[in-house]
């Protein structure tokens, strides 16, 4: 099983839909389409079929926007060929987490609080893919306001795991991961906070990519902790992952946030063909050995960094000792800044409304009734954190260590070029099996959490357990250096990771 | 003054037993297009929630991007007041629930303020410490009535400034006086257009009472909302009688927040701060910490429009305007630019003259034709013209003052319109001369009791000439003249 040639076969690919359009990825989608191949409206129509046949058994699409995305077919259509040849990703069907507002559409975030809410304006990311000729079909689960790592918490019901419907998807963008290892869409927007991307590809066998933070708008993605939340795409490839970010990767005068370094000048570091003789990746073995509960996910990952040295890669051992603290640090910052962000969701101006008698009755029932039990466990926790008198103790403190890390990675990056770990501690978990332990849910973010914290670029990529179940892996970069990881990833992923890849694709 | 002679004596008797302690935080709106956060237009004169967008309703996913010019307004106004503009300075969050809130927290500025330092020095010499000038947004309006509730957004996240001071004034008067001074230096510099019935300008006051000669400060109470100078003073003084009458039946003054009902004319206690809500600071992560470079400070310096009181002092001294001249004319920097720039070019004519012509109708006619005169060069050249005859004694004054826009809009220049309308004053001293003989032969009474220091019959023989030579004499000539005829020689 974990030969090379044995890692390069599909045999653990989910069923893929006869004709799904992602077969040869985005770029090969949108090539059908320029050279008239296939007309835009047929991949809009497939792609919509094929939710409606596969969706129900995992529930990974929560809304399908089935008017628009014919009608922006039918319009893409009618352009002139040469139009069509500015539009990298002409008649590329996408589906976006339930958090992403597209104008005219319902933005749901899977909560209560939300039911009814039609967005009137557009994400940047939204806009960005459309003006490249994306067209956006419909919305994924994900775990209410993102705030769960299983997918489990959504007001529409949990998505199952497409490989095995006994296993939770991962979170919070798990109906992303899920969409996306069933083919539904060849391009999936998720956003990831704490490894919310990162961990769902990994049970889902399909990559995910956190891009540096702010390097991707967060301009009409609904905030969680606004000073983690990344965008990041979700597919079958590294191929495609990369050119979904080249779109997405922009800086937008409406985020505050928006990234320093242009992502696509090539200014950022490390750039330049990588060669995978000189290439010098980081270990921290000691903190893997610790914090890894499966004995499979072990055994695996010490085998992928033996294929390394094969191949010539210099593996050497980082010491992520302050990583020790980066869990409670990321729960009590990601909790402190969404106990603020979700104020806004009153039921006064939007949403669902609870009857009362007096204001205050309206405010504080609407939001009873509309937050689930993990929002509210967030909201709790980050409105402590941040009461006066425990401040400095709590948020205070995270924010050093905040710090701490950043510079601490920091250091790291002077001498390896990327970090290596696995995505998570373990495979897959069954239904149910987290959700009434929730620091038992936490911990399954250890490995992803810490790279959120200092901003970095990091990129989930599946491989195969030695008893078949999943397992990913993470690659870490130094902040800015998102084209770098990607690139590395796409060299080891022909040589090494098992993705879901396309049988007779264009790469 | 009328105000607080009202309290004159019951305050009288409280500061004999009593200091007050006052410290103020003014918000101030700051003059600009847009929201400080949000693309949608300022305009307080909008229909209900005309001005809001995405950002502005804090709908899901919409994020603040500040507006820099609101940075530049607030480093201004920390410049005019002699405060440390800081290169480095942190949005907060302010963390509440309000309908009239619509992202459930303000932002604002808490541990890291734009402005930090300076003071303001009143007329009486009393100078009052600023603590610190911070950037916020404002929140929207609530609108009640008929048993129900409306919200216009139209001022929410609109730019302010909250201004700080230590608690350094003692007087319902001093309160007034700073809130004057600061809301002039404000309007002057551009920094807001200040109208308080609009809200633009609203003042709170922190009062405290304690003993004379304690150095320990007293439970205070914060009055909320003050929007009218004469309010303001007001409060403060029932305030601070209130106070005194409940320290003197031997009760303790309760920590609260307290509003003033003009109609009633009392301070009522709005919220106790004992169960006041924690409002949760910490900085925005929507928003990256505000850098200002050293070029952008001094940018912003250089333009800060030269302190207000030394152009006042200016206007005062070289120009010899009474104090009533120099606030009209200093009212915004647009009016004494203007004006400055019009006596720049008086040749024979002196700014006295210019100020005297300008106001001579009123401050908004004066303003006026100074917005025309610094648009309009042609204008400003006519007017010079124009004062310096009057100085020269062609014609009066008045003349110009009343027909200056029918002169001008002749195209003729002034001298010529006015030699053409037969309006030029009699200088010339031949023919002055004749009238003089003329009217002292005449009135032989009244010139023996002229001569005798009854001045005021020189006004007598003004009128006459004025009669005869249907006002084209110059008075001042003839008078001379007059006296010196008169002179025992």
């Amino acid at each position: 099983m974990d030969s090379p040639t044995a890692l390069g076969s599909s045999d653990h690919l989910p069923f893929l839909p006869e004709g799904a359009v992602v077969g040869d990825g985005i770029l090969g989608c949108a090539k059908r389409h320029k050279s008239g191949e296939v007309e835009i409206s047929q991949t809009i129509q497939r792609v919509l079929d094929h939710i409606e046949m596969l969706n129900p058994s995992v529930n990974a699409v929560v809304d399908v926007y089935s008017d628009r995305a014919l009608s922006r077919a039918r319009e893409l259509q009618a352009l002139s060929p040469e139009s069509w040849e500015r539009l990298s990703l002409l008649g590329v069907p996408v589906l976006v987490k339930a958090n992403m507002a597209v104008a005219g559409e319902k933005l749901s975030c899977a909560s209560r609080l939300l039911e009814g809410y039609v967005s009137p304006y557009s994400a940047t990311v939204v806009e960005a893919l459309e003006s490249e000729g994306a067209i956006i079909v419909g919305a994924s689960n994900m775990d209410e306001f993102s705030m769960g790592s299983s997918c489990e918490y959504s007001c529409f019901g949990p998505t199952k795991n497409p490989h095995d419907h006994s296993k939770e998807p991962g979170g919070s963008s798990g109906g992303a991961a899920a969409a996306a290892a069933l083919g539904l869409a060849p391009l999936c927007l998720g956003s990831d906070t704490g490894g919310s991307v990162r961990q769902p590809a990994s049970f889902c066998r399909v990559v995910g990519f956190k891009p540096s933070y702010g390097s991707v708008s967060r301009y009409g993605l609904v905030a969680f902790a606004s000073s983690l939340d990344q965008i990041s795409p979700v597919a079958r490839s590294v191929a495609d992952v990369r050119a979904a970010y080249s779109v997405l990767a922009q800086r937008d005068p409406r985020d505050a946030t928006s990234c320093h370094f242009d992502p696509n000048d090539g200014s950022g570091p490390q750039s330049g063909s990588p060669e995978l003789a000189q290439l010098r990746v980081g270990v921290p073995f000691r903190f893997v050995e610790e914090h890894v509960t499966s004995e499979a996910t072990l055994l695996a990952f010490a085998r992928a960094v033996e294929q390394l040295r094969q191949l010539g890669v210099q593996v050497c051992d980082v010491d992520l000792s302050s990583q020790e603290r980066a869990l409670a640090a990321y729960y009590v910052i990601s909790s402190a800044e969404a106990s603020s962000n979700l104020s806004r969701f009153d039921g006064l101006k939007y949403g669902r409304r609870a009857e009362g008698q007096s204001l205050d009755e309206v405010v504080c029932r609407s939001r009873t009734e509309g937050f689930g039990s993990e929002v509210k466990r967030r909201i709790c926790l980050g409105t402590f954190a941040l009461s006066a008198g425990y401040y400095e103790a709590c948020y205070g403190k995270a924010m050093a260590v905040r710090r701490e890390l950043r510079s601490e990675y920091a250091r790291y990056f002077a001498d390896v070029d990327l970090i290596l770990t696995p995505t998570t501690p373990q495979p897959a978990f069954s239904l149910g099996e987290k959700t009434k332990d929730p620091t038992s849910m936490y911990t399954n973010d250890v490995f992803t959490i810490s790279p959120s914290l200092a901003g970095l670029p990091a990129i989930s990529v599946p491989r195969l357990c030695e008893n078949g179940s999943d397992c990913g892996f993470q690659l870490v970069g130094a902040y800015g250096a998102d084209e770098h990881v990607l690139e590395v990833t796409q060299l080891l992923e022909s040589s090494l990771w098992c993705g879901v890849r396309s049988k007779g694709g264009d790469r | 003054m009328r105000v607080s002679s009202v309290f004159a004596r019951e305050l009288e008797q409280v500061f004999q037993k009593y200091e007050a302690v006052i410290g103020m935080e003014i918000h101030c709106q700051l003059r600009t297009k847009a929201k400080l956060f949000a693309p949608s237009a300022v305009d307080s004169g909008a229909e209900p929630n005309e001005n809001i967008d995405p950002v502005t309703l804090g709908l899901p996913g919409a994020l603040p991007v500040l507006n820099r010019r609101c940075v530049e307004l607030a480093a201004r106004m920390g410049f005019c007041l002699g405060s440390q503009v800081n290169p480095l300075s942190v949005f907060a969050r302010k963390n509440y629930f309000y309908p009239d809130l619509p992202k459930g927290y303000q932002i604002t500025q808490y541990d890291k303020p734009i402005c930090s330092g300076g003071e303001l020095v009143l007329e009486s010499g009393r100078v009052v410490r600023i603590d610190r000038i911070q950037i916020e947004e404002d929140a929207g309006k609530s609108v009640h009535g008929g048993g129900r509730s409306a919200i216009d957004f139209n001022r929410a996240g609109v730019g302010l400034i909250e201004i700080v001071t230590h608690p350094d004034l003692r007087t319902p008067a001093e309160v007034q006086g700073f809130v004057r001074e600061l809301h002039r230096l404000a309007v002057y510099n551009r920094v807001s257009e200040g109208d308080m019935e609009r809200g633009q300008f609203r003042a709170d006051a922190n009062v405290s009472l304690r003993p004379r000669g304690s150095a320990e400060l007293g439970t205070r109470t914060e009055l909320k909302n003050l929007n009218s100078f004469r309010f303001l003073e007001r409060a403060v003084s029932l305030e601070i009688i209130r106070q005194a009458d409940v320290l003197d039946s031997g009760e303790e003054v309760t920590l609260e927040t307290r509003g003033y009902d003009s109609k009633r004319d009392l301070t009522y206690s709005q919220r106790s701060k004992e169960t006041a809500t924690d409002y949760r600071y910490f900085p925005d992560p929507d928003l990256p910490p505000l850098l200002l470079s050293e070029e952008e400070l001094q940018k912003y310096q250089t333009d800060t429009p030269a302190p207000l009181a030394r152009v006042w002092g200016k206007l005062k001294e070289e120009h010899q305007l009474n104090s009533q001249e120099c606030d009209q004319l200093t009212t915004t920097h647009d009016m004494v630019e203007a004006y400055l720039l019009l006596v720049e070019g008086l040749k024979k004519a002196t700014a006295k003259q210019a100020a005297n012509y300008l106001l001579s109708q009123g401050q908004e006619k004066g303003f006026e034709v100074l917005q025309r005169v610094s648009a309009q060069e042609e204008l400003r050249l006519w007017l010079v013209s124009a004062l310096d005859c009057v100085a020269e004694g062609v014609v009066r004054m008045k003349v110009l003052a009343e027909r200056a826009e029918e002169a001008f809009g002749s195209g003729k220049s002034f001298l010529d319109w006015l030699e053409e309308k037969g309006l030029t004053q009699q200088s010339d001293e031949a023919g002055l001369e004749q009238m003089v003989n003329d009217l002292l032969a005449e009135f032989p009474d009244q010139a023996a009791s002229l001569a005798a220091g009854q001045s005021k019959l020189t006004s007598f023989f003004v009128g006459q000439a004025m009669k005869r030579s249907k006002g084209r004499i110059n008075p001042q000539a003839l008078t001379q003249l007059l006296l010196e005829k008169l002179k025992p020689s």
